[in-house]
């Protein structure tokens, strides 16, 4: 398998663990400190959200350097 | 007659207890100290010490039979997995530790497909204190072999504003748990689900009666489709620890 597409490889379980692991952060978040209208939850969700976009980039990255590399 | 209940059934053979049932012979009640997983954990312990120290045959030049078979996977491992993600100095000194990692949970997920045994790989425990052998690697291991500084710039991508550094850092450092806890959860989720599939067909046939049973063909397909399972989670959760050990110890390659 080439080295490029590894990374890929754990990208939807890393995404979905990601956002349970923020939520469910944020899930305590809001019970420990009272945030009614669930504020923590919705936060914990977006950074979720964003960790999964972050982890795209950086296979991206990665795939664009190689890419720039093998060019050279 | 007891009523069949459908989810003890199913469950009473997925989830781990304090008994042993053979076949034939009264049940084995474990001590306090043992589960019924434990106790795989240790048979298979058993199995593979057998299998490396006492079967594999050091004395041959030509490795024939056994020897072989193990042969030919130690070098898949070491040259497709542990090199390939960590380069060839450190790919060669970390391959005993994938090695493991490999023959221990393919051995694990087999055992769980003979009938008198259960799948210690279902338990969410074993795949979580695996999977933090992975983590410890990720951290303390990179730590070792980069220095803390060396550690830290791993965990800051390059070409990134400092302001967004501030946020991606703490999502980075979290990133290292959530992967640890996506390789938990892949093995285990894998083999709990196989083995409920099967024996929620089995309980068909005690549900439905004679109509069910074609549900048995069913049952052999996914225990068919359980040993290339067992094989394939082995292999990508040896693959995934390397691949994760390996960025974190050349973190810009």
């Amino acid at each position: 398998m080439e080295k490029k597409f590894l990374p890929a490889f754990s990208l939807g379980l890393n995404m979905a663990v990601g956002m349970a692991v923020f939520s469910f952060l944020g899930i305590w978040a809001d019970r420990k400190w009272g945030g009614e209208n669930g504020w923590f939850t919705l936060a914990g969700i977006f950074l979720g959200l964003l960790y999964g976009g972050y982890e795209v980039w950086k296979i991206i990255k990665l795939n664009n350097d190689l890419d720039d590399q093998k060019k050279q | 007659m007891k009523e069949f209940n459908l989810e003890e059934y199913i469950m009473h053979h997925v989830l781990n207890s304090q008994e042993w049932r053979l076949p034939f012979l009264p049940v084995i009640q474990l001590p306090e100290f043992l589960s019924l997983h434990g106790l795989m954990l240790l048979i298979c312990a058993a199995i593979l010490i057998t299998l490396f120290c006492v079967l594999y045959n050091h004395k041959r030049d030509v490795p024939t039979g056994l020897t072989n078979l193990l042969e030919s996977f130690v070098v898949f491992i070491r040259d497709e997995i542990a090199v390939s993600c960590l380069g060839k100095e450190d790919g060669r000194r970390m391959t005993p530790l994938f090695c493991t990692f490999f023959f221990f949970i393919l051995s694990l997920n087999l055992m769980g497909l003979v009938p008198i045994f259960s799948t210690a790989t279902a338990n969410i425990n074993v795949t979580a204190g695996l999977a933090f052998i992975t983590l410890n690697f990720m951290i303390f291991g990179a730590i070792y072999k980069n220095g803390l500084r060396g550690f830290l710039s791993a965990l800051t991508p390059s070409g990134v504003p400092v302001p967004i550094l501030i946020l991606l850092v703490p999502i980075e450092i979290l990133g290292l748990f959530i992967k640890a806890s996506a390789l938990t959860i892949r093995l285990f989720a894998n083999m709990l689900a196989g083995h409920i599939v099967i024996f929620a067909l089995l309980g068909l046939i005690v549900v439905l009666g004679a109509v069910a049973l074609p549900a048995i063909g069913m049952a052999v397909f996914i225990y068919l489709l359980e040993v290339l399972v067992a094989f394939l989670q082995a292999y990508i959760f040896t693959l995934l620890s390397a691949m994760f050990i390996g960025q974190m110890y050349h973190p810009h390659h």
